[in-house]
């Protein structure tokens, strides 16, 4: 068995020690006369100076604790009191924020919600072009090709009619032709 | 003053009913219910927090300033704090255990700001140093709470305890009457567990002393109080000698 110091005791006494330290002490305290009876004096100092405090706080007489309670509840009533006005401020300065800048709110939501009137008439009048805006994609509508006209039969009194037709790169040309019967050739 | 509202909110006020400062037991609402409804702006929750803790702080801010005006000074303070940050309370320890943080904070402030003479502590880094000094038997036949009804024995108390050191007093009463660990203690007081060790043990044994005094020499009064002249104490008598 080790020796024990003092320090160790009171720290045994104390619920501080813990493991082999703890085990130790336990023993030695189970066979020395000596470190138990310090023990039970550091015991004894523990109930005499909490019961001398704890009589102490007895000795005061209510009185003194109605009192206190009294400038407790004072206090609070205060602190509360105070903050009272620290919220309304708040109020009050938002308030006044608002009337100053109420001219330039109003003409701000007026504009805001004619731009948004027009955006929803606008966006009425997309659902009516088939769908296009609906989903967001848009939708290619097939051109339609202008396609030449067909000339079958020409007739030309009194003459002889011819039909031409001209296809390059600048697209479709129809060229018709009229000889009248009277022409005298070479001249 | 003729304002009924007036008159009405005097009346309510007288006829409240008083704080029961005397009573210290619980009854069953728990206190963080209390806490919570405080928080909401209940007063009467908070003095009933009041009604249940207020003389166990007392005798807190007794131990360590040991001057009834400044100890009530600082547990009044104490309550106000502790209902201005009722918001803060995070509920991870119990009420009291929060509300004695504060009053060891502003009872160890007050000491610092109303310290008359600088106290003089040995060396409270080393433990080692405290090695041959020996604790004593007990001194008062296993009977402390007969003790304390002798007004001699407490008055030597009370000189033992002013006589202690400001630290080493706030750690003894700390212990003693909360039954702080000394990692808690160390937090509250912002140093290490060692000197927490070294203050505490210093303190017994300063107190020991001190009584050891008053036994050695006791009044007729005293030794009939505490049956001294009993042979079942001659044991503790011998081991003393």
């Amino acid at each position: 068995m080790t020796k024990y110091h003092d320090i160790e005791l009171m720290q045994h006494t104390d619920g501080e020690l813990a493991g082999s330290a703890k085990r130790d002490l336990d023993q030695r305290l189970a066979a020395d006369r000596e470190a138990s009876t310090k023990r039970d004096g550091m015991r004894e100092m523990t109930e005499l100076v909490r019961g001398h405090l704890e009589l102490s706080a007895d000795a005061v007489p209510d009185a003194r604790f109605f009192q206190m309670w009294d400038r407790i509840d004072a206090a609070i009533g205060q602190e509360q009191a105070a903050a009272e006005p620290e919220r309304a401020s708040w109020l009050r300065r938002l308030v006044h924020w608002f009337d100053r800048h109420r001219s330039h709110l109003l003409t701000g939501a007026l504009s805001a919600g004619a731009v948004a009137t027009l955006a929803l008439v606008l966006r009425g009048g997309a659902g009516d072009d088939g769908g296009a805006s609906a989903g967001g994609a848009l939708k290619v509508q097939p051109v339609n090709l202008r396609t030449p006209p067909q000339i079958e039969s020409l007739e030309t009194p009194g003459g002889a009619g011819t039909v031409l037709n001209i296809e390059d790169e600048d697209g479709h040309a129809t060229v018709i032709w009229v000889t009248p019967e009277d022409t005298v050739e070479g001249i | 003053m003729d304002c009924p509202w007036y008159n009405r909110r005097q009346r309510d006020r007288v006829n409240k009913p008083r704080p029961q400062a005397s009573s210290q037991t619980h009854d069953p609402v728990d206190d963080r219910d209390l806490v919570e409804s405080a928080r909401r702006g209940d007063r009467d929750a908070f003095r009933t927090l009041f009604e249940r803790y207020h003389r166990r702080a007392y005798a807190l801010a007794f131990g360590v300033l040991r001057h009834q005006e400044d100890a009530l000074d600082v547990v009044q303070d104490a309550f106000i704090k502790a209902h201005k940050y009722l918001d803060k309370f995070e509920g991870n320890s119990s009420f009291y255990t929060w509300l004695y943080r504060i009053i060891m904070n502003l009872a160890i402030d007050h000491l610092r700001k109303h310290r008359r003479v600088k106290p003089v502590e040995l060396d409270e880094t080393r433990v080692d140093a405290q090695a041959d000094e020996t604790f004593l038997p007990k001194l008062l036949g296993g009977n402390p709470g007969r003790a304390l009804a002798d007004k001699e024995i407490r008055k030597r108390i009370d000189e033992a305890l002013d006589e202690l050191s400001e630290n080493h007093r706030a750690v003894l009463v700390m212990r003693e009457l909360e039954g702080l660990s000394y990692e808690e203690m160390a937090q509250t007081m912002g140093c290490s567990k060692g000197t927490i060790m070294s203050r505490l043990f210093h303190a017994r044994r300063n107190m020991q002393k001190r009584l050891l005094d008053l036994i050695d020499h006791p009044s007729p009064e005293l030794i009939k109080e505490l049956g001294l002249d009993d042979p079942g104490d001659d044991d503790d008598a011998q081991s003393r000698s």
